[in-house]
């Protein structure tokens, strides 16, 4: 039977059907739904980690105990688990490991646009790309017996377009395969430089031998047609090429790298003219030209952003394009917005309103640094605000005591406690606002050690923040409701003041968690003056309505912020009588 | 090549046009097409603008088509109706649910809601037929289910596309609770087209 699945869905069908028994994963857009479907099957032990780097230890650590794993991580989370990564190419492994990672050209919702195949160049491990759902369930059994056959993690990449679109699948049985027993081999597990420098050699001869033994894989494939264009592509470039030239030669690459010389060779000599059609980096491109081949590649398809059928036709077919020239106005953008009654337009609010600097994070109150709260001054990477606030104080002493890193509670227990731990150790006078909703509510609400309750739905042993940072010795710790602000200007501004680091945890559960919505505000029209303060918290449900603003009663949840900013009194809660 | 049909669901973050989709897509398998669809999550649900496209036909490749090239367009909003007509082919069919949404931009007055859209999209769309989706869903009970209204209105232009694939569409992917409300809201959308004659421009 067909069934429409994602990409993501079709990877955690293969996971099951390959006989994958432990799955690891942090969220992260696009890769997220991988690990949330992978819990449906009870086969598979799946559990959230505090960032990618232990996700991927766990997965290693099992692959040693001969489970066969797989571990998913958007792009940017490689970076974090990069460490063990390059390492895990050496020591190989038990049971089939595979290593799923999504990235996002184009940028839908991530905070750069890396190509990630470099990783497995550097790693020198093989890379799959599918092409559709039914590729990317297939892959996911082909990487574990590419993994066990020849003692290495397999990277199976996707990016948005291929986990996030639906395309048919045929399903298949759960296959058994044996589980090998860990067994004691220090010359294998033990990376320390006597092991290693053997381990290096045998990447090494293992590239070579993968590189011959794709030839026959048939995980790439020749499509003969007009032979005066010849493309090589992988991933869903594969399916622009298709549609915007469909009278071209093509070699499909499953497996994007190694390259099999032979194989490419091969192609170019049957075509007149050798194209690379790839996103983002010129990766496939350059291996070829340093096998002494000519092919065109970047000089016509963008390094940059997505591709489409129109860009790939375009590149090769420009003349067609001379007509639409024309660019239409451009139309009010509509940016996304924190929702009305978020917790964290108050801590941002109220933060702005102290006239401080405020290194940001990355969560849904990134979406605070957007006008008009623009109350963030930079955003790098997860975890990146505490480190950023110390080096601020460093470059002035005048950001000393009048600095915060905000950062979210998924993100601080992702890698934001090594920066407190680093503020403490060098004595930083900075604050660390942990905006703690209780969830991680950017990827779409998962559970984290902080929340109690595992990815199976099992309750657990939650962090408690408050003795966390305490433990890491910040002598400063209050919590703090943010949607009472004069509290929390007043817990802040003690916090700035005290000499050390301070933390204060900012809690209020996300509003799309607790789902609970109160009598809603309006705006009395008799007492606003059309100042537009309310207009500056940037809530969804306040708008300018002519010369006063107003309230949509459908979307107000009456958190109450807009009230206590008003300095007219203007706003009252529907049923009240006014005043 | 054979015939791949385009659609195009677009609006704002949280008035279910993931669901359409889907429900669209399936309606699409279950007639016998191969289907792509193509979403994004993420940001995109923070009150943002949302597409989806669903494609189908015999076999399809891309999961996304671009600019001139859509059959339909079903918009939920005014705004994002404009934003993506370019996508519309010059034959194409825009039905939308007459609704606005004022974003963030506009409602801070950072920048102007244009005035004369729907005057607009007569002049450059010649089928263009416009609904109150969410009123009569609000009539049914619940303002919510004019995504499944509006794909009731797509379904009598979707002739491949029997009337049984989409109940059994409904059937397999709305729960069980709502599952009346969707099917009359898909009646209701259903009916209305008949009454509509398309706008001409
Ligand atoms: C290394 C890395 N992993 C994952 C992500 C995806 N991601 C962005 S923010 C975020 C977590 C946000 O949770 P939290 O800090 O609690 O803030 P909230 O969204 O709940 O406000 C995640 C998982 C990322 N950007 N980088």
């Amino acid at each position: 039977m067909k069934v429409l699945l994602s990409g993501n869905e079709a990877i955690s069908r293969g996971a099951y059907e390959a006989n994958v028994s432990v799955a690891t994963a942090y969220p992260g857009t696009p890769s997220t739904e991988i690990l949330e479907t992978i819990r449906q099957y009870p086969e598979i032990k799946a559990q959230w980690a505090p960032n990618e780097k232990v996700a991927l230890e766990v997965a290693i650590g099992a692959s040693l105990g001969g489970a066969r794993s797989l571990v998913a991580m958007k792009h940017v989370g490689l970076n974090v688990a990069a460490d063990p990564f390059l390492t895990l190419s050496y020591t190989g492994v038990g049971g089939g490991l595979v290593l799923v990672s999504a990235d996002d050209p184009g940028m839908h919702s991530s905070q750069n646009e890396q190509d990630n195949r470099h990783y497995a160049r550097l790693a020198k491990v093989p890379l799959l790309e599918p092409a559709n759902s039914q590729e990317a369930k297939d892959f996911v059994g082909i990487a574990l017996q590419i993994s066990e056959q020849f003692d290495t993690p397999v990277m199976l990449r996707t990016t948005t377009r291929i986990s996030h679109s639906k395309s048919l699948v045929e399903l298949g049985e759960r296959r058994w395969s044996a589980q090998v027993p860990f067994e004691k081999d220090p010359a294998k597990w033990v990376m320390v430089p006597a092991h290693a420098k053997f381990r290096h050699l045998f990447v090494e001869a293992r590239l070579e031998d993968l590189a011959e033994w794709i030839w026959r894989s048939g995980l790439n494939t020749y499509e003969f047609n007009d032979r005066s264009i010849g493309i090589i592509t992988s991933g869903v470039a594969y399916q622009y090429v298709k549609e915007a030239l469909p009278e071209a030669s093509i070699l499909k690459l499953g497996i994007a790298y190694p390259l099999c010389p032979k194989q490419i060779r091969i192609f170019a000599n049957e075509v007149e003219k050798l194209y690379v059609v790839e996103e983002l980096d010129p990766f496939l491109e350059e291996q070829i030209r340093m096998l002494g081949i000519e092919v065109i590649g970047k000089e016509i398809i963008p390094k940059t952003g997505e591709l489409s059928t129109e860009i790939v036709r375009k590149a090769f077919y420009p003349e067609d394009y001379e007509l639409f020239t024309d660019r239409p106005k451009p139309l009010p953008k509509r940016p996304p917005v924190l929702c009305a009654g978020c917790p964290h337009r108050a801590s941002i609010y109220g933060l702005k309103r102290l006239g401080i600097r405020v290194t940001g994070d990355i969560g849904c109150y990134t979406l605070g640094a957007l006008p008009p709260l623009s109350g963030i001054d930079s955003c790098v990477c997860m975890g990146a605000s505490i480190g950023m606030a110390e080096g601020l104080t460093l470059a002035d002493p005048k950001y000393a005591g009048n600095t915060v890193a905000v950062i979210g509670d998924s993100t601080f227990l992702h890698t934001g406690i090594q920066g407190l731990l680093d503020a403490v150790y060098n004595k930083a006078r900075i604050t660390v606002v942990i905006l703690d909703n209780r969830t991680t509510a950017m990827t779409g609400h998962q559970d984290h050690p902080g929340t109690g309750v595992t990815l199976s739905g099992e309750r657990t042993k939650a962090v408690n923040l408050s003795k966390l940072v305490e433990a890491l010795g910040v002598e400063f710790v209050a919590v703090v409701d943010p949607l009472n602000q004069e509290k929390f200007k007043a817990t802040v501004e003690e916090a700035l003041a005290f000499d050390g680091p301070a933390v204060v945890i900012s809690r209020h559960p996300c509003i799309l968690k607790v789902r609970k919505k109160q009598d809603p505000y309006y705006i009395d029209p008799a007492q606003c003056t059309g100042c537009h303060a309310c207009i500056q918290i940037g809530c969804p449900a306040i708008s300018v309505a002519g010369c006063h603003n107003a309230i949509n009663q459908a979307s107000c949840i009456g958190c109450g912020l807009c009230v206590q900013i008003c300095p007219e009194g203007a706003i009252k809660k529907v049923g009240e009588a006014s005043a | 090549m054979p015939k791949v049909t385009n659609i195009a669901l677009v609006g704002v973050g949280g008035q279910g046009i993931i669901l359409a989709g889907k429900v669209l897509a399936q309606a699409a398998v279950n007639a016998g097409f191969d289907v792509k669809l193509a979403e994004i999550h993420g940001m995109a649900q923070r009150g943002g603008s949302v597409i989806t496209q669903v494609r189908f036909g015999e076999q399809v490749f891309a999961p996304t088509f671009g600019n001139g090239t859509a059959d339909y367009l079903v918009a939920f909003e005014r705004l994002e109706a404009l934003r993506h007509l370019p996508l519309l082919a010059e034959q194409g069919v825009l039905l939308l649910s007459d609704t606005l949404l004022q974003p963030i931009t506009t409602a801070t007055g950072m920048a102007a809601y244009p005035r004369n859209i729907i005057e607009q999209l007569k002049e450059k769309c010649p089928r263009f037929a416009s609904f109150s989706a969410e009123y009569a869903a609000e009539k049914l009970g619940n303002p919510k289910v004019a995504n499944i209204l509006m794909l009731g209105i797509l379904s009598t232009y979707l002739s491949d596309i029997p009337e049984t694939a989409w109940q059994e569409a409904l059937d397999q992917l709305i729960p069980e609770k709502y599952l009346a409300i969707n099917k009359e809201a898909f009646a209701t959308g259903v009916g209305l087209a008949a009454q509509q004659n398309e706008v001409a421009g």
